[in-house]
């Protein structure tokens, strides 16, 4: 990847190699659209009357414009193209509530979950590396696995209770709720990091288990190379790929999470609009975040594929 | 929320040997602590006397004592008598939902695994998409659809733990399909419902048992969760995700109101993750 050869052998050796990951993840998006359409469109009860409001007294010729309006008169097939139209040009309709284009809605309140999301994969890599670094004695393995499965068992809405109550309300280090600041961000990201956290370490601390057991670490050790440089040039490398593995469901455990923690912390971002959606069954903004979740899922994966190489010379050259 | 789903925790399991000294008794406590807990969950009354419903004014947030073990709420009710009568709805969305998910799960994979090969990708293909959703986010989805309540929570869950379930039966049924036993069934000309429930069902139960143990765990932290963004039962339903909801804003004044509730749920999963692991070792220990 260094030597930058533009040989059309290389060009179609690159081709055949991430075409059909390409394919599959269009496929995935494919899937995730057409599950949105199906769902929207079997869930029980008239559209125009969950847009409209249970109480609504619009008349019988109003809702049937507003049914000629959506193309809800047209034939099934008709609807399913022009839907998957809509979606590749990102027009997710309006949402029925709030009345604004779904684009709009999601769009406005992307910042502060990403924030949230990102200062989370920085605490939860950093305390992963953490305990499985300390891990190296039989007392420290025994304390590191009892704290990962304390970490992994603890559901968020509890352990977010926990650490406001101890370093908001009783320290006050930190604010109760809002979303201004980063020291408003630290106990919702803490949070949401900790069962991350947990999970990683363990894969970490396993895959250095096995880095170690290789004849490369003997060699290294043989050369004279002190624990740190072990540890940067060649047993972290091995240790990596199945914890990148785990980054695409890691984020999408963070936008899962991030309902709960926004909620809890009383915060604005995704998670707020997806619950608000939820509650007023405003299935557009539902529907179109379930196509942004297959979409986060399937960057990360393309993204990770390409990482492997960078970390693992093994798996250089390959194919 | 969790990110233990369980087939995930597989990547991160410690070598077989050396645990297996050490865990037997730790297995068994978990499993005693899950026992106390389904206990509860039946005959809640062995515990407590106290009524979880019955509200006294003036016993409004009292701190833990010997007469109120966890403390009392806002409204005066007994915390520890509706952490004990709790146990049975938060218990049985983990139960009832892993249950039902297994179920299907089996149904998909084995049906998915013995299908002619098109069938079968396109039925693998929807698990992977369905895999790349995090299980809260389909478990919202389908309350989305079906609207909040206790059991469309259970639903909900069933949904989002299918796939995961569904892709290790297939992955089972695949290699079990092509072991000698099975070919000497067929050759001895047993019938093929026969072969499927005598031969490949024991098969693939065994391995699914395990992930199923700590399913339940994840499930229930999945169904509280539910629970404490107000989409499952309501107040003064005694569930311990809604308590936690409740106790949220008597925190800086109460703490104990969301804290024993959270307890109950964390040393609940805590039990199951341990107990799973210790039949995994068990299960291996066995086909060495």
């Amino acid at each position: 990847m260094s030597t930058a050869v533009a040989g059309t052998s290389r060009a179609g050796a690159a081709l055949t190699l991430y075409l059909p990951r390409l394919v599959g993840a269009l496929i995935v998006i494919w899937g995730a659209a057409t599950l949105a359409f199906l769902v929207l469109h079997l869930v029980p009860g008239d559209p125009v009357d969950i847009m409209l409001g249970v109480q609504s007294t619009v008349s019988e010729q109003v809702r049937e414009s507003i049914r000629d309006e959506l193309g809800l008169n047209q034939p099934i097939l008709q609807q399913y193209l022009a839907y998957l139209g809509h979606v590749v040009t990102l027009d997710f309709g309006r949402s029925y509530r709030l009345q604004q284009p779904v684009t709009a809605v999601i769009g406005a309140q992307l910042l502060p979950t990403v924030q949230l999301a990102a200062l989370s994969i920085v605490f939860a890599l950093v305390i992963a590396l953490a305990i499985a670094l300390a891990a190296r004695t039989r007392v420290a393995r025994a304390i590191a696995t009892l704290i990962e499965l304390i970490a992994i068992s603890s559901p968020t809405f509890w352990t977010g209770l926990l650490l406001l109550t101890v370093f908001s309300f009783q320290l006050r280090w930190f604010p109760v709720s809002g979303g201004q600041g980063l020291p408003a961000l630290v106990l919702p990201a803490l949070t949401l990091a900790l069962p991350i956290a947990g999970i990683l370490s363990q894969v970490i601390r396993h895959g250095l288990d096995g880095a170690n057991a290789q004849p490369f670490v003997d060699s290294a050790r043989a050369r004279g190379l002190t624990f740190a440089e072990q540890l940067g040039r060649h047993t972290l490398r091995h240790a990596s790929p199945p914890a990148v593995t785990l980054a695409a469901y890691i984020v999408g455990s963070l936008l899962g999470g991030a309902v709960i923690i926004e909620q809890l912390f009383g915060r604005p971002g995704i998670g707020r609009v997806a619950l608000d959606a939820i509650n007023n069954r405003d299935l557009p903004v539902v529907m179109a975040l379930v196509i942004f979740a297959a979409v986060v899922f399937v960057v990360i994966n393309l993204i990770v594929d390409l990482l492997y190489p960078l970390i693992d010379p093994r798996l250089r050259r390959t194919r | 929320m969790s990110v233990g789903r369980p087939d995930l925790l597989e990547l991160a399991r410690p070598a077989a040997g050396r645990r297996r000294r050490t865990v037997p008794p730790v297995g068994a406590v978990a499993g005693v602590v899950l026992g106390v807990l389904v206990l509860a969950a039946v005959l809640p009354w062995i515990f407590t006397g106290a009524d979880p419903l019955a509200t006294a004014t003036s016993d409004s947030q009292l701190p833990p004592s010997l007469e109120h073990l966890f403390g009392t709420d806002k409204l005066g009710r007994d915390v520890f008598s509706r952490v004990v009568h709790g146990a049975g709805l938060s218990l049985s969305f983990g139960f009832t939902a892993t249950l039902a998910a297994l179920i299907l799960g089996i149904l998909i994979g084995v049906a998915s695994g013995l299908a002619p090969r098109p069938v079968d990708n396109v039925i693998m293909r929807a698990l992977e998409i369905a895999l790349a959703f995090p299980e809260l986010l389909v478990a919202l989805v389908v309350i989305a659809l079906l609207g909040p309540g206790t059991t469309n929570v259970i639903v909900a869950i069933t949904v989002a733990a299918v796939p995961v379930y569904a892709r290790v039966v297939r992955i089972t049924t695949i290699q079990v399909r092509q072991s000698a036993f099975i070919e000497a069934s067929v050759a001895l000309g047993q019938h093929r419902v026969a072969i499927v429930l005598k031969h490949l069902l024991p098969n693939v139960i065994g391995p699914l048992l395990v992930l199923a143990t700590i399913g339940i765990g994840t499930s229930i932290i999945a169904g509280s969760g539910l629970s404490f963004l107000g989409l499952g039962p309501v107040s003064p339903t005694p569930e311990w995700g809604l308590m936690l909801s409740d106790g949220r804003n008597s925190l800086g004044t109460a703490w104990w109101i969301a804290v024993f509730p959270g307890l109950a749920i964390t040393v609940t999963v805590i039990s199951t993750t341990v107990l799973g692991r210790y039949l995994q070792g068990r299960f291996e220990g066995r086909a060495r």
